[in-house]
């Protein structure tokens, strides 16, 4: 097969898994593939949307899975083939309690979303009417919504919950320059993309205080319950932009706690604890939380609109402030806990472990230590670059943060194969690693404790680089992408193996084991040198990352 | 409040699978409907196309899927869980195998015994003609042959991401791969694979 060939071929599976829609027509004209292999890759956009190649060219939009539902309408991926790309389809569901209703809060949407153009806001295509039914095409975010992420994960450390507010602050103040105020902001209708955007979702029940929406009242109990502003059950006071800030402090108090601040059996008792003010406070949910950020958590939520932040724009700005005024350090609970330690890491680091590792941020400099392990019989030493590791022998990492941290480990012998080492798929823990632990790492899997097991001999070298870094490191999930995870090793067949085949099938680190299981798995060259990778990734110097290469000898 | 709360994204909900299938398992008839109702829909797709020709007039497509998820309940007690591609893996099997049989089945009856005998098509996008439904079955073969020869891992995360819809992520952590990156170039690599795969046998759409 021709490069061009290959790659025509390789093109086409990155758009077709991705869910991207593809030129079959120009691929055709272009000659660059067979009709063979055309009609093979048309296979896969029919497997996606459930329709045979045929009937899918046919069809002004292939309908695949349901997304999402509410009560009025039904969101599906699809194709949208008049516009060429991947779309979210909203489609108002014939069963609607109130069709008519349901149709009304259709068109606001539409208009409101037609209204906004804005990054952090889920674009609209087009709206058109099907046999009678309504057809709103979306954006189609691929990624997941803030309430799966806390789900699978735990909830945000304060720093990352207020970059996402910014970014919903930031949508805010579109929606609310519109004369709109969206009032459904909630954990399931922000989504981050893949690629790291955060995305505002759902307009459905968006209303305009200047305008009354079709479908909506600004007295009415539209929203969630436990994300809704005390104006929202009933009152005096209108909904307005201050009903979104309220909301947006609850979602950020959400996000770092993983419960909501007023929690009721029933309706009533919620909407007097919600107008009343007397939910449970951040600091008793989250004590390491910072002070500052409690406190703009608990202006955005105050009881009365006036106390409120005035706007999205200066609840951004006192986001903005907290994360770079320092104000982000946390409590001084945690800072006495974690004092002994700190001075223990610098005495370290003065005295040049070699796997001592210090990053001096700009507000808040962030201390990691980290100590390579190996066990010898009863014994467990500290490695340091320059010793010998014997094939079989059972490795681990420890690691203490100042701060909450992304760590990634990498491993690579004289051959070229890579693993990752850290973070590994089912072990725990996960990244970001908390702080002021101690982590033992690559960790548990299901329930029991795991070594990395060498499996590299003969006379060679591995090289471990370990990366820290305050955010996900989008250079290393990159990279990380294109290498062997480790994987739990069950067998010590490598133990049966000659010299020769052990040297031909099992180098490097590429797996882990129970106490005393080692074993070993095939990986693949893969460049590039890991001196190389972290000389690249020191340039330009940023001090929220930095490396540590540690090279340990192969012995037989 | 105006409206229900949004029921679960697939990805979410596809993620309780090995919770709900052990309570299935202690006898929760609530959650072994709820475990096959979240794959009643992608079922139904992946049976469609390989239902028999002959077999598509005695059958609609959810009688397939009803008998498919009854045979299903019923060998839960020697499936071993290891993730949702291993449970959808396990629906394919048991899809694959009751669809064999129905072609058997058909090809005794005389409503199988002719290519006729396949009702004409009222939707073209999903009522596929007589020669159609013989591509199709060939298509299937081509394909299930030309995916055996990507690796277990590879295999499943293609099949999560095109059969069941679920993002990257999911993928990832279901099949052990080190990142959403990871799983992303998995699926990429194996579409690849397995559609180089058919052309070499000559495939034909």
């Amino acid at each position: 097969m021709a490069d061009s060939e290959r790659d025509a071929v390789r093109s086409v599976a990155a758009r077709l898994a991705d869910g991207q829609p593809v030129d079959w027509a120009a691929l055709q004209a272009s000659r660059t593939l067979t009709e063979s292999e055309i009609g093979a890759l048309r296979l896969f956009e029919s497997i996606r949307t459930g329709r045979s190649p045929a009937g899918a060219a046919a069809g002004d939009a292939a309908l695949g899975l349901e997304i999402g539902a509410g009560s009025g309408s039904r969101v599906h991926r699809a194709v949208d083939r008049a516009l060429g790309r991947p779309v979210a389809l909203k489609i108002v569901r014939p069963d609607a309690i109130v069709p008519e209703a349901a149709r009304a809060r259709f068109l606001a949407e539409a208009r409101a979303l037609a209204a906004i153009d804005h990054p952090n806001v889920v674009r609209i295509h087009s709206i058109d009417e099907v046999d009678g039914q309504l057809r709103l095409s979306l954006e189609l975010v691929d990624g997941k919504t803030l309430e799966q992420i806390v789900e699978s994960g735990g909830p945000l450390s304060p720093e990352e919950a207020a970059r996402l507010g910014i970014d919903l602050c930031r949508a805010l103040s579109a929606i609310h320059a519109r004369g709109l105020v969206h009032r459904d902001l909630k954990p399931s209708n922000v989504m981050r993309a893949t690629g790291g955007r955060t995305v505002l979702l759902d307009f459905g029940i968006v209303f305009s205080p200047g305008a009354v929406a079709a479908g909506a009242s600004p007295g009415s109990h539209a929203g969630t319950p436990v994300a809704m502003a005390p104006e929202q059950f009933g009152g005096p006071v209108p909904v307005g932009p201050p009903t979104d800030i309220y909301a947006l402090g609850v979602l950020l108090y959400w996000s770092v706690c993983g419960r909501y601040p007023h929690e009721a059996a029933s309706f009533s008792k919620l909407a007097e604890s919600v107008k009343t003010g007397r939910g449970s406070p951040l600091s008793d949910r989250r004590p390491d939380a910072p002070d500052a950020y409690a406190s703009i958590v608990e202006k955005a939520m105050a009881t009365d609109p006036a106390r409120r932040f005035e706007s999205a724009g200066a609840f951004e700005r006192a986001l903005r402030d907290y994360l770079s005024s320092g104000s982000a350090a946390p409590r001084p609970k945690g800072l006495r806990r974690a004092v002994p330690w700190l001075v223990a890491a610098l005495a370290a680091a003065a005295l040049a472990t070699p796997v001592a590792i210090r990053i001096a941020g700009s507000v808040s400099p962030l201390e990691i230590e980290t100590r390579l392990l190996v066990a010898r019989g009863d014994e467990v030493l500290e490695l340091r670059s320059g010793d010998a590791v014997r094939v079989g022998e059972r490795l681990s990492l420890e690691v203490r943060c100042s701060r909450e941290s992304h760590v990634y480990v990498l491993n690579q012998d004289d051959a070229g194969e890579t693993y990752s080492m850290f973070p590994a798929p089912g072990y725990a823990p996960r990244n970001p690693l908390a702080k002021d632990a101690t982590h033992r790492l690559p960790g548990d899997f299901e329930g029991r404790s795991h070594d990395w097991v060498v499996s590299s001999s003969g006379a060679g070298a591995e090289t471990i680089l370990v990366i820290a870094s305050i955010e996900p490191d989008e250079a290393m999930e990159s990279f990380l992408s294109g290498v062997l995870p480790v994987r739990p090793g069950e067998g010590s067949s490598i133990r049966r193996l000659d010299d020769e085949a052990r040297t031909l099938l099992f180098r490097g680190i590429g797996q882990t084991a129970p106490a005393a299981a080692p074993t070993g798995v095939r990986a693949e060259p893969r460049p590039p040198r890991l001196e190389d990778l972290a000389a690249t990734l020191q340039q330009p110097k940023d001090p929220r990352r930095t490396t540590r290469l540690i090279r340990l000898r192969n012995v037989p | 409040m105006s409206r229900d709360e949004k029921e679960p994204r697939p990805s979410s909900a596809l993620s309780r699978t090995g919770d709900l299938l052990e309570e299935a398992r202690r006898g929760d008839a609530a959650a072994r409907e709820t475990l096959f109702g979240h794959y009643r829909e992608p079922l139904s797709r992946f049976l469609h196309a390989r239902i028999p020709g002959g077999a598509r007039g005695l059958l609609e497509t959810e009688d397939v899927v009803q008998e498919v998820c009854t045979r299903a309940f019923a060998s839960l007690d020697r499936f071993e869980y290891r993730g949702i591609g291993s449970f959808w893996g396990f629906l394919r099997r048991i899809g694959l195998h009751y669809v064999v049989e129905l072609g058997r089945r058909a090809a005794r009856s005389p409503v199988g015994a002719s290519l006729e005998a396949v009702p004409e098509p009222t939707d073209g996008a999903s009522t596929p003609r007589a020669l159609s439904v013989l591509i199709e079955k060939e298509t299937c073969e081509a394909f299930e042959k030309a995916l055996s020869s990507v690796s277990e891992s590879a295999r499943a995360a293609l099949l999560l991401r095109f059969e069941l819809d679920l993002d990257y992520a999911t993928i990832a952590n279901d099949c052990s791969f080190s990142s959403p990156d990871a799983a992303r170039m998995a699926v990429c690599r194996a579409v690849q694979h397995v559609a180089q795969e058919l052309a070499r046998g000559g495939f034909r759409a």
